[in-house]
């Protein structure tokens, strides 16, 4: 297992090479200068072209890549053409926000969409079945940002439980991290429904009724534990689109996340926060599929024994 | 329909309506037209030549000074986070807001954009126009205690020019100290908009030792302006405290924090719901509904930003001064400003933003169907040489440009094609002249910087974006610029417009307004016409 581990740790090295070649030629090949956006319209030729030198931009690609990944591999992160700080300042004083956010929906989601997903499987064509898997439409086609105003309108102004925005506290995160779980508990709760229907219609489920084990130990020991697999990939993949998709719950909640920043960072050209971002997400979204592939091996012990 | 799938429905039905009744519940009067006794502004007189500086009308009230404030915290939302704190890194109107709190300039504008001194006593300029005298304020103090002298003065001109991001207001950058309180400023040629120039964030007085240190501003930007910085908890706050030494006397508002609060809706809702006090950035949506709130001011003036279908003059059919003339006539301005303003804003036909003294609307044709016809009948371009893209970079220019479309092809039968680009692509787009059409504007305190920004031939591939190239334009702005005479600053501004509107170098659309929310209780809430505040004489009651 350790040895599976190192190997896929290693195999980030390929990826945050690519990722950072292709984000940095796509930043490149955007038009819009960044020099134009940091002196404004007044700006003369000649002070744009100084504002280039001063920043590198006047050197060939390869050379202002090289550069970078010279530094990136020395632990400097760069620094950003619009505020001038350190890149790694910026992106870490806002990526532990993003994930508490993702963390907080990630369990609301699970919470909520595992009992939902399962019951509704169990009492199939029910009331409960229907209303579940309606809920669980319209979490997937109500616009996040929409759906946070509601939110806001009927928690914060209209019941005073919870603040309108901001990052002060657990109640400043209640709002945020229900509006971002809203959407991904109902992909979570629709897999979910659908791997326990397959499951439980399999001949080891109707043994284990047969030889007359309780419904719930039915369920809970021998039919979930099964059904979990594609649950699980479903919300690794969840964990990451909360991370990318932020951005709009961040905006609504004035959340201090790094998915504003990395928004505003590309309508900036600020190519190395861009790249401070998107390494961020990268590496985090592969350690996320790791820890999902290692968690894999606990539920179904067969995969575990393929781990070398 | 069975038992259950009743139940069911009626589930829905109630949990839609709940949604429904939450989601509408405070949205309605959200359309009305801006108030029409707020589009009136005061001109605004040209700086002096007088050795002591005008005691100008529009001085911002000062009342607050001495006043106990019923609360000692301010929390203002902004949509913006500033890029930086120091002055000279920055050309973003929400570092300026920052810069403001902590740093002071020599001069200032006015509610009425007139110059007033701050850190200056006075002035006096020679015969020739060339030397600037300043007389400094005594005892002055930084945050870190020191006093400014005129080496401070000195050292921190010459920064703003050494700056690439504040070169252009560098214009003070010749400059000695004569004595302690005593700055000269040298310029080759008579220049009458160093005052405006030195009201610039990017010419805010820092410490020379602190300069010449290299001490980082950004992290501890220390000023002798009337707040000190706190702390910045980065893309959330801005937080700042009353300074106690302040020229003026210490604000009555002791705290002060400034939230980031990026979406527009939110930031109504947090001042509805009682969590902030001020709102920088209003959406127009909501403008009404924060009017029907008893326990909020609306402020809603007219501001400098001046806004136009740019044309590019050195391309087809723009380069034919009939067809801008026809297209000029063919634009309804009042549905320019409902559809792409929500009515907040104000229609224009100048091609001078009307705040300025000596600006007309003089010689520019009206809206004019029947005589659009005319017009673009004698530009003697065949229909498919009419035809255009329009280049819009957000959702209202968006919003604005089907107006312009809609209009043209009713009126004149011209078919625009609406290009949406983000605003980077946009403004270097625009400034090398690749576009026939574009939705832009320019906003400025002073006329002189406008007129040079937009109309003068050294700024094309820059500001100039229509690309005008017209002798007799950059002779009135030269001697627009060299002179120190109110009234005859007055007039060739008057010849400029309308020499400008007769030539139809562009389509004005309309001219924004200034808008802010507040709480009421918050008095001494004073905003110009270019979005300048006065936080130090708020206080609440």
């Amino acid at each position: 297992m350790i040895k599976f581990i190192i190997k896929r740790l290693l195999a980030l090295i390929p990826v945050i090479i690519g990722v950072t070649f292709l984000v940095y030629f796509i930043m490149s090949l955007a038009p819009g200068d960044p020099a134009l956006l940091l002196l404004g319209e007044d700006a003369t030729p000649e002070q744009i072209a100084d504002l280039r030198e001063e920043m590198g931009l006047d050197q060939p690609l390869i050379v202002q890549y090289g550069r970078y990944m010279f530094k990136l591999v020395t632990g400097d992160m760069g620094t950003s053409y619009k505020t001038k700080n350190a890149v790694a300042k910026e992106v870490f004083s806002r990526f532990p926000n993003t994930l508490i956010l993702a963390g907080f929906s990630t369990l609301v989601s699970i919470v909520l969409a595992l009992p939902l997903g399962v019951f509704a499987a169990v009492k199939q064509n029910s009331l409960f079945d229907t209303v579940s898997m309606v809920v669980a439409l319209l979490g997937v086609s109500i616009p996040i940002f929409w759906f946070g105003l509601l939110l806001i309108l009927l928690f914060a102004l209209k019941l005073g439980w919870f603040p309108v925005s901001g990052f002060d506290g657990f109640k400043s995160l209640v709002l945020p991290g229900l509006a971002l779980a809203f959407q991904h508990m109902a992909a979570i709760a629709r897999t979910t429904r659908s791997s326990m229907l397959e499951t439980i219609r399999q001949d080891y489920i109707r043994t284990v009724r047969a030889k007359g084990l309780p419904e719930n130990k039915v369920i809970t020991r021998h039919a979930l534990k099964n059904a979990l697999i594609p649950t699980i990939t479903v919300i690794g993949l969840q964990i990451g689109g909360m991370m990318g998709g932020s951005v709009l719950t961040e905006s609504v909640f004035a959340w201090p996340g790094i998915g504003r920043l990395m928004i505003s960072s590309i309508s900036g050209r600020d190519t190395p926060m861009v790249l401070g971002c998107i390494l961020m997400f990268s590496i985090t979204f592969s350690i996320i599929n790791l820890i999902v592939d290692i968690v894999y091996g606990f539920v179904d012990p067969r995969i575990k024994a393929q781990y070398k | 329909m069975t038992k259950k799938m009743k139940r069911f429905l009626a589930l829905s039905l109630a949990l839609l309506m709940a949604f429904a009744v939450v989601g509408c519940g405070s949205t309605e009067n959200t359309t009305t037209a801006a108030p029409a006794d707020n589009t009136q502004t005061t001109a605004a007189p040209a700086a002096d030549t007088t050795t002591k500086a005008p005691e100008s009308q529009g001085t911002p009230q000062t009342q607050a000074a001495g006043q106990k404030s019923s609360k000692d915290t301010i929390i203002i939302a902004t949509a913006n986070e500033t890029p930086s704190l120091t002055s000279v890194d920055h050309n973003a109107v929400a570092g300026s807001y920052m810069n403001k709190l902590t740093f002071s300039t020599l001069f200032d504008t006015d509610m009425d954009l007139n110059v007033y001194p701050s850190l200056a006593e006075s002035y006096e300029v020679s015969d020739d126009g060339l030397d600037w005298t300043i007389k400094l304020k005594q005892g002055v103090k930084f945050h870190n205690g020191a006093e400014m002298k005129a080496a401070d003065v000195v050292r921190s001109l010459k920064l703003c020019a050494e700056s690439s991001n504040t070169a252009t207001y560098g214009t003070a950058a010749n400059c000695e100290a004569v004595d302690d309180y005593t700055v000269k400023i040298h310029t080759e040629v008579p220049y009458s908009g160093m005052l405006y120039d030195l009201c610039h964030h990017g010419n805010d007085i820092l410490p020379a030792d602190l300069i010449d240190s290299g001490h980082n501003f950004n992290e501890a930007p220390i000023g002798t302006g009337p707040y000190k910085f706190v702390k910045w908890n980065l893309g959330e706050s801005l937080e700042f405290e009353a300074f106690e030494d302040y020229f003026e006397g210490e604000p009555p508002i002791k705290h002060m924090i400034w939230k980031i609060i990026p979406e527009g809706s939110s930031r109504t809702i947090s001042l509805e719901a009682g969590e902030i006090d001020v709102i920088i950035e209003v959406e127009s949506n909501d403008i009404s509904r924060l009017q029907d709130d008893e326990g909020i001011d609306v402020y809603v003036g007219t501001g400098t930003s001046h806004n136009f279908m740019l044309c590019n003059t050195e391309k087809a059919p723009f380069n034919n001064e009939e067809f801008r003339i026809a297209c000029q006539q063919a634009i309804d301005k009042n549905a320019c400003v409902q559809v792409g303003q929500n009515g907040f804003a104000m229609p224009c036909d100048s091609l001078l933003p009307i705040v300025f003294p000596g600006t007309t609307t003089d010689g520019m044709p009206t809206y004019n169907p029947e005589e659009a016809k005319k017009h673009l009948e004698a530009s003697g371009l065949s229909a498919a040489e009419c035809n255009f893209t329009l280049v819009c970079s957000d959702d209202a220019k968006v919003r604005l440009g089907q107006v312009i479309q809609s209009n043209l092809k009713e009126n004149l039968g011209i078919d625009v094609q609406i290009e949406q680009q983000d605003l980077a692509t946009y403004l270097e787009n625009s400034r090398i002249g690749e576009y026939q059409a574009a939705l832009g504007g320019y906003t400025s305190s002073s006329l002189l910087a406008y007129i040079k920004g937009v109309w003068h031939s050294s700024n094309i591939n820059a500001s100039n974006k229509t690309r005008t190239n017209d002798p007799k334009v950059d002779a009135w702005i030269e001697a627009y610029a060299a002179s120190f005479d109110a009234d005859e600053q007055a007039k060739i501004a008057t010849e400029l417009n309308t020499y400008l509107n007769e030539h139809c170098f562009q389509i004005p659309t309309y001219q924004g307004q200034v808008t802010r929310a507040y709480a009421s209780n918050l008095k001494g809430f004073q905003v110009s016409a270019s979005g300048n505040h006065w936080w130090q004489y708020c206080y609440f009651e």
